[in-house]
């Protein structure tokens, strides 16, 4: 069995290498840094106390996710009455491609924090993490058509929502370049 | 157009997370010192997974089986082995293997003994010692058993059965009465404070709140400790109680037409139903929620020729998202005996011995209990 020293050393390593990029990726499902600072605190207590049964180094950053994504969810749901997304949209200028980048990427940003938590996780993987349908699935411990369905209900929502907002989506090829006008 | 929106989500997800803000220092140390803190309450041990064993109880007595057997009058072979200390779990040995009579051992290796001529009831695992259920032919004796000095006794009586309530004050235990069931709720000192009567068949399944709920061959009725007023679930919906939340709320299963749902509901609003989710899957024969509520582990939703298979499924997830419900089947087979250990950790029992199951990684560890021995975890109490 593992000595209590030697699994801290290699918590305290796994937690400088990746701590960074869970809080990332808490930011995406939370909305603001503060919370995700909790919930990433929340999951690797859960991973730490979990360590020696997980035993392989290499399944800790899964363990950590799982627990990260799952967490949010039921945190979400506690929480969720007293969330007031704002309803206020930002002016759109006109003409400046940067600025309407910039502002579509604001809305969309907006769109994706009202979506329910299991559709939001769902984005962050398949979009943030380039996981695959099965990955994802495998991660969220739930079936690959439940992440296919969750995923394509998440696009039409933000597509409808921006469509509302007067932002069309437009075609693109193949490299994501816009046909010319 | 997918592929364009897909494409402004990504420079989104690339924008917001860039950059990352100074992480606070020392994150591991704060981390670690969480770990401990949430060792230190569990060492202590506490009541929603009272509500869980006597959930277990109960749905044991309503299907006409018990969840932990009584000691067989022989000792099977695998009680021949001496059971080792398995840190931080507490483990029931009704038929040591140097004769020496009952006894429970906590996760510290501390031997508790039971009365050498008693067989072990029921157990539960609180701060300071044990909840315990001994029994000598008809007649059951709780007690408290500190895990250093003398036990203290709470009650006797026939087919006594038990649940901590919620702050781990106040013990509600049922005995067969005139024909009826008659509940009692002591401190654990020994004092009543609140006497009821019940008709034969209802079975107490634990606490929610303030109210001691009984589940009967109709549904649930939930009593008030405070006033002792007591309400009934609706007799269309079959209501069966699975524990409660971390809001002391109730949560129940029922049958609607064609499905089996999983609600959180309000048992003094008429058992009003709030948060849902119907599984359209075949209703499992029997299911439990984690003692906060995170998850629900069934078994026999895979069939009626499969009754002993696990699958699991995230509770909060389902309960505030529409769409398909996350079940999962966790590729186990032959359950005998569950219990949580906590709300990530399942123990069971299938006929190859006892193994603990990590619900977040689906992580399987075997227990160092013999196999064939009567030995037995002993669940814990959660202290809210």
């Amino acid at each position: 069995m593992e000595s209590k020293t030697k699994i801290e050393a290699d918590f305290r390593d796994f937690v400088t290498a990746r701590s960074a990029a869970l809080h990332r990726s808490a930011y995406l499902l939370t909305g603001n840094w503060a919370t995700a600072e909790d919930l990433v605190q929340t999951a690797l207590t859960k991973t730490y106390l979990a360590w020696r049964r997980i035993g392989d180094i290499g399944s800790v950053e899964a363990y950590a996710r799982r627990v990260l994504y799952t967490t949010n969810v039921s945190w979400w749901r506690r929480m969720w009455r007293n969330e007031h997304p704002t309803e206020q949209m930002p002016e759109r200028p006109g003409g400046d491609d940067h600025a309407d980048a910039h502002v579509e990427r604001d809305l969309m940003w907006r769109f994706v924090c009202k979506l329910p938590p299991k559709q939001r996780a769902v984005l962050v993987l398949r979009f943030y993490e380039d996981m695959s349908e099965s990955e994802t699935a495998s991660l969220l411990g739930i079936a690959a058509g439940t992440v296919k369905s969750q995923c394509s209900r998440a696009l039409a929502n933000l597509r409808n929502q921006l469509a509302v907002a007067g932002i069309e989506m437009q075609a693109t090829d193949r490299r994501g370049r816009r046909p010319a006008a | 157009m997918t592929r364009e929106l897909e494409r402004v989500l990504r420079a989104t997800f690339e924008d917001r997370t860039q950059p990352v803000p100074q992480q606070s220092d020392g994150l591991a140390d704060v981390v670690i010192g969480r770990a401990r803190g949430v060792r230190r309450r569990r060492a202590l041990a506490g009541s929603a997974s009272a509500l869980v064993l006597v959930v277990l109880a109960g749905l044991g007595l309503v299907l006409g089986k018990m969840p932990f057997a009584a000691p067989e009058e022989k000792a099977p072979s695998g009680d021949n082995l001496p059971i080792p200390v398995i840190q931080g779990l507490d483990v029931a040995v009704p038929n040591p293997s140097d004769k020496s009579g009952p006894y429970l051992q906590a996760g510290d290796g501390t031997r508790v003994p039971l009365p050498k001529d008693q067989k072990i009831g029921d157990a539960l695992r609180l701060p300071g010692g044990f909840l315990a259920i001994t029994t000598k032919d008809e007649n059951g004796t709780l007690a408290y058993y500190p895990t250093s000095g003398p036990a203290k006794e709470i009650a006797n009586g026939k087919a006594l059965a038990m649940a901590l309530d919620p702050t781990g004050r106040q013990v509600a235990v049922t005995r067969a009465e005139g024909g009826g069931v008659r509940l009692d709720v002591y401190t654990l000192d020994g004092t009543v404070v609140s006497t009821d009567q019940f008709k034969d068949g209802d079975v107490l399944a634990g606490w929610s709140g303030d109210l001691v709920m009984f589940q009967n061959d109709i549904g649930v009725t939930a009593w008030n400790s405070i006033d002792r007023s007591r309400v009934d679930s609706p007799s269309e919906k079959l209501m069966r109680f699975l524990g409660t939340t971390v809001d002391w709320s109730t949560y129940v299963t029922y049958e609607d037409p064609e499905k089996t749902c999983t609600a959180k509901v309000f048992p003094l609003e008429a058992f009003r139903v709030g948060e849902k989710y119907c599984y359209g899957e075949i209703p499992a024969t029997e299911r439990m929620v984690s003692p906060e509520g995170e998850w629900v582990v069934a078994r026999g939703m895979n069939g009626p020729d499969r009754p002993d298979e696990l699958v699991r499924t995230h509770l909060t997830n389902d309960l505030i998202s529409p769409g398909p419900g996350s079940m999962a089947n966790l590729g186990i087979i032959d359950v005998q005996d569950w219990l949580w250990e906590d709300d990530d950790s399942l123990i069971y029992r299938t006929s190859e011995g006892w193994f603990r199951l990590d619900l977040y990684g689906s992580l399987i560890e075997p227990l160092p209990i013999p196999q064939g021995s009567s030995a037995y975890p002993v669940p814990r109490a959660f202290v809210g």
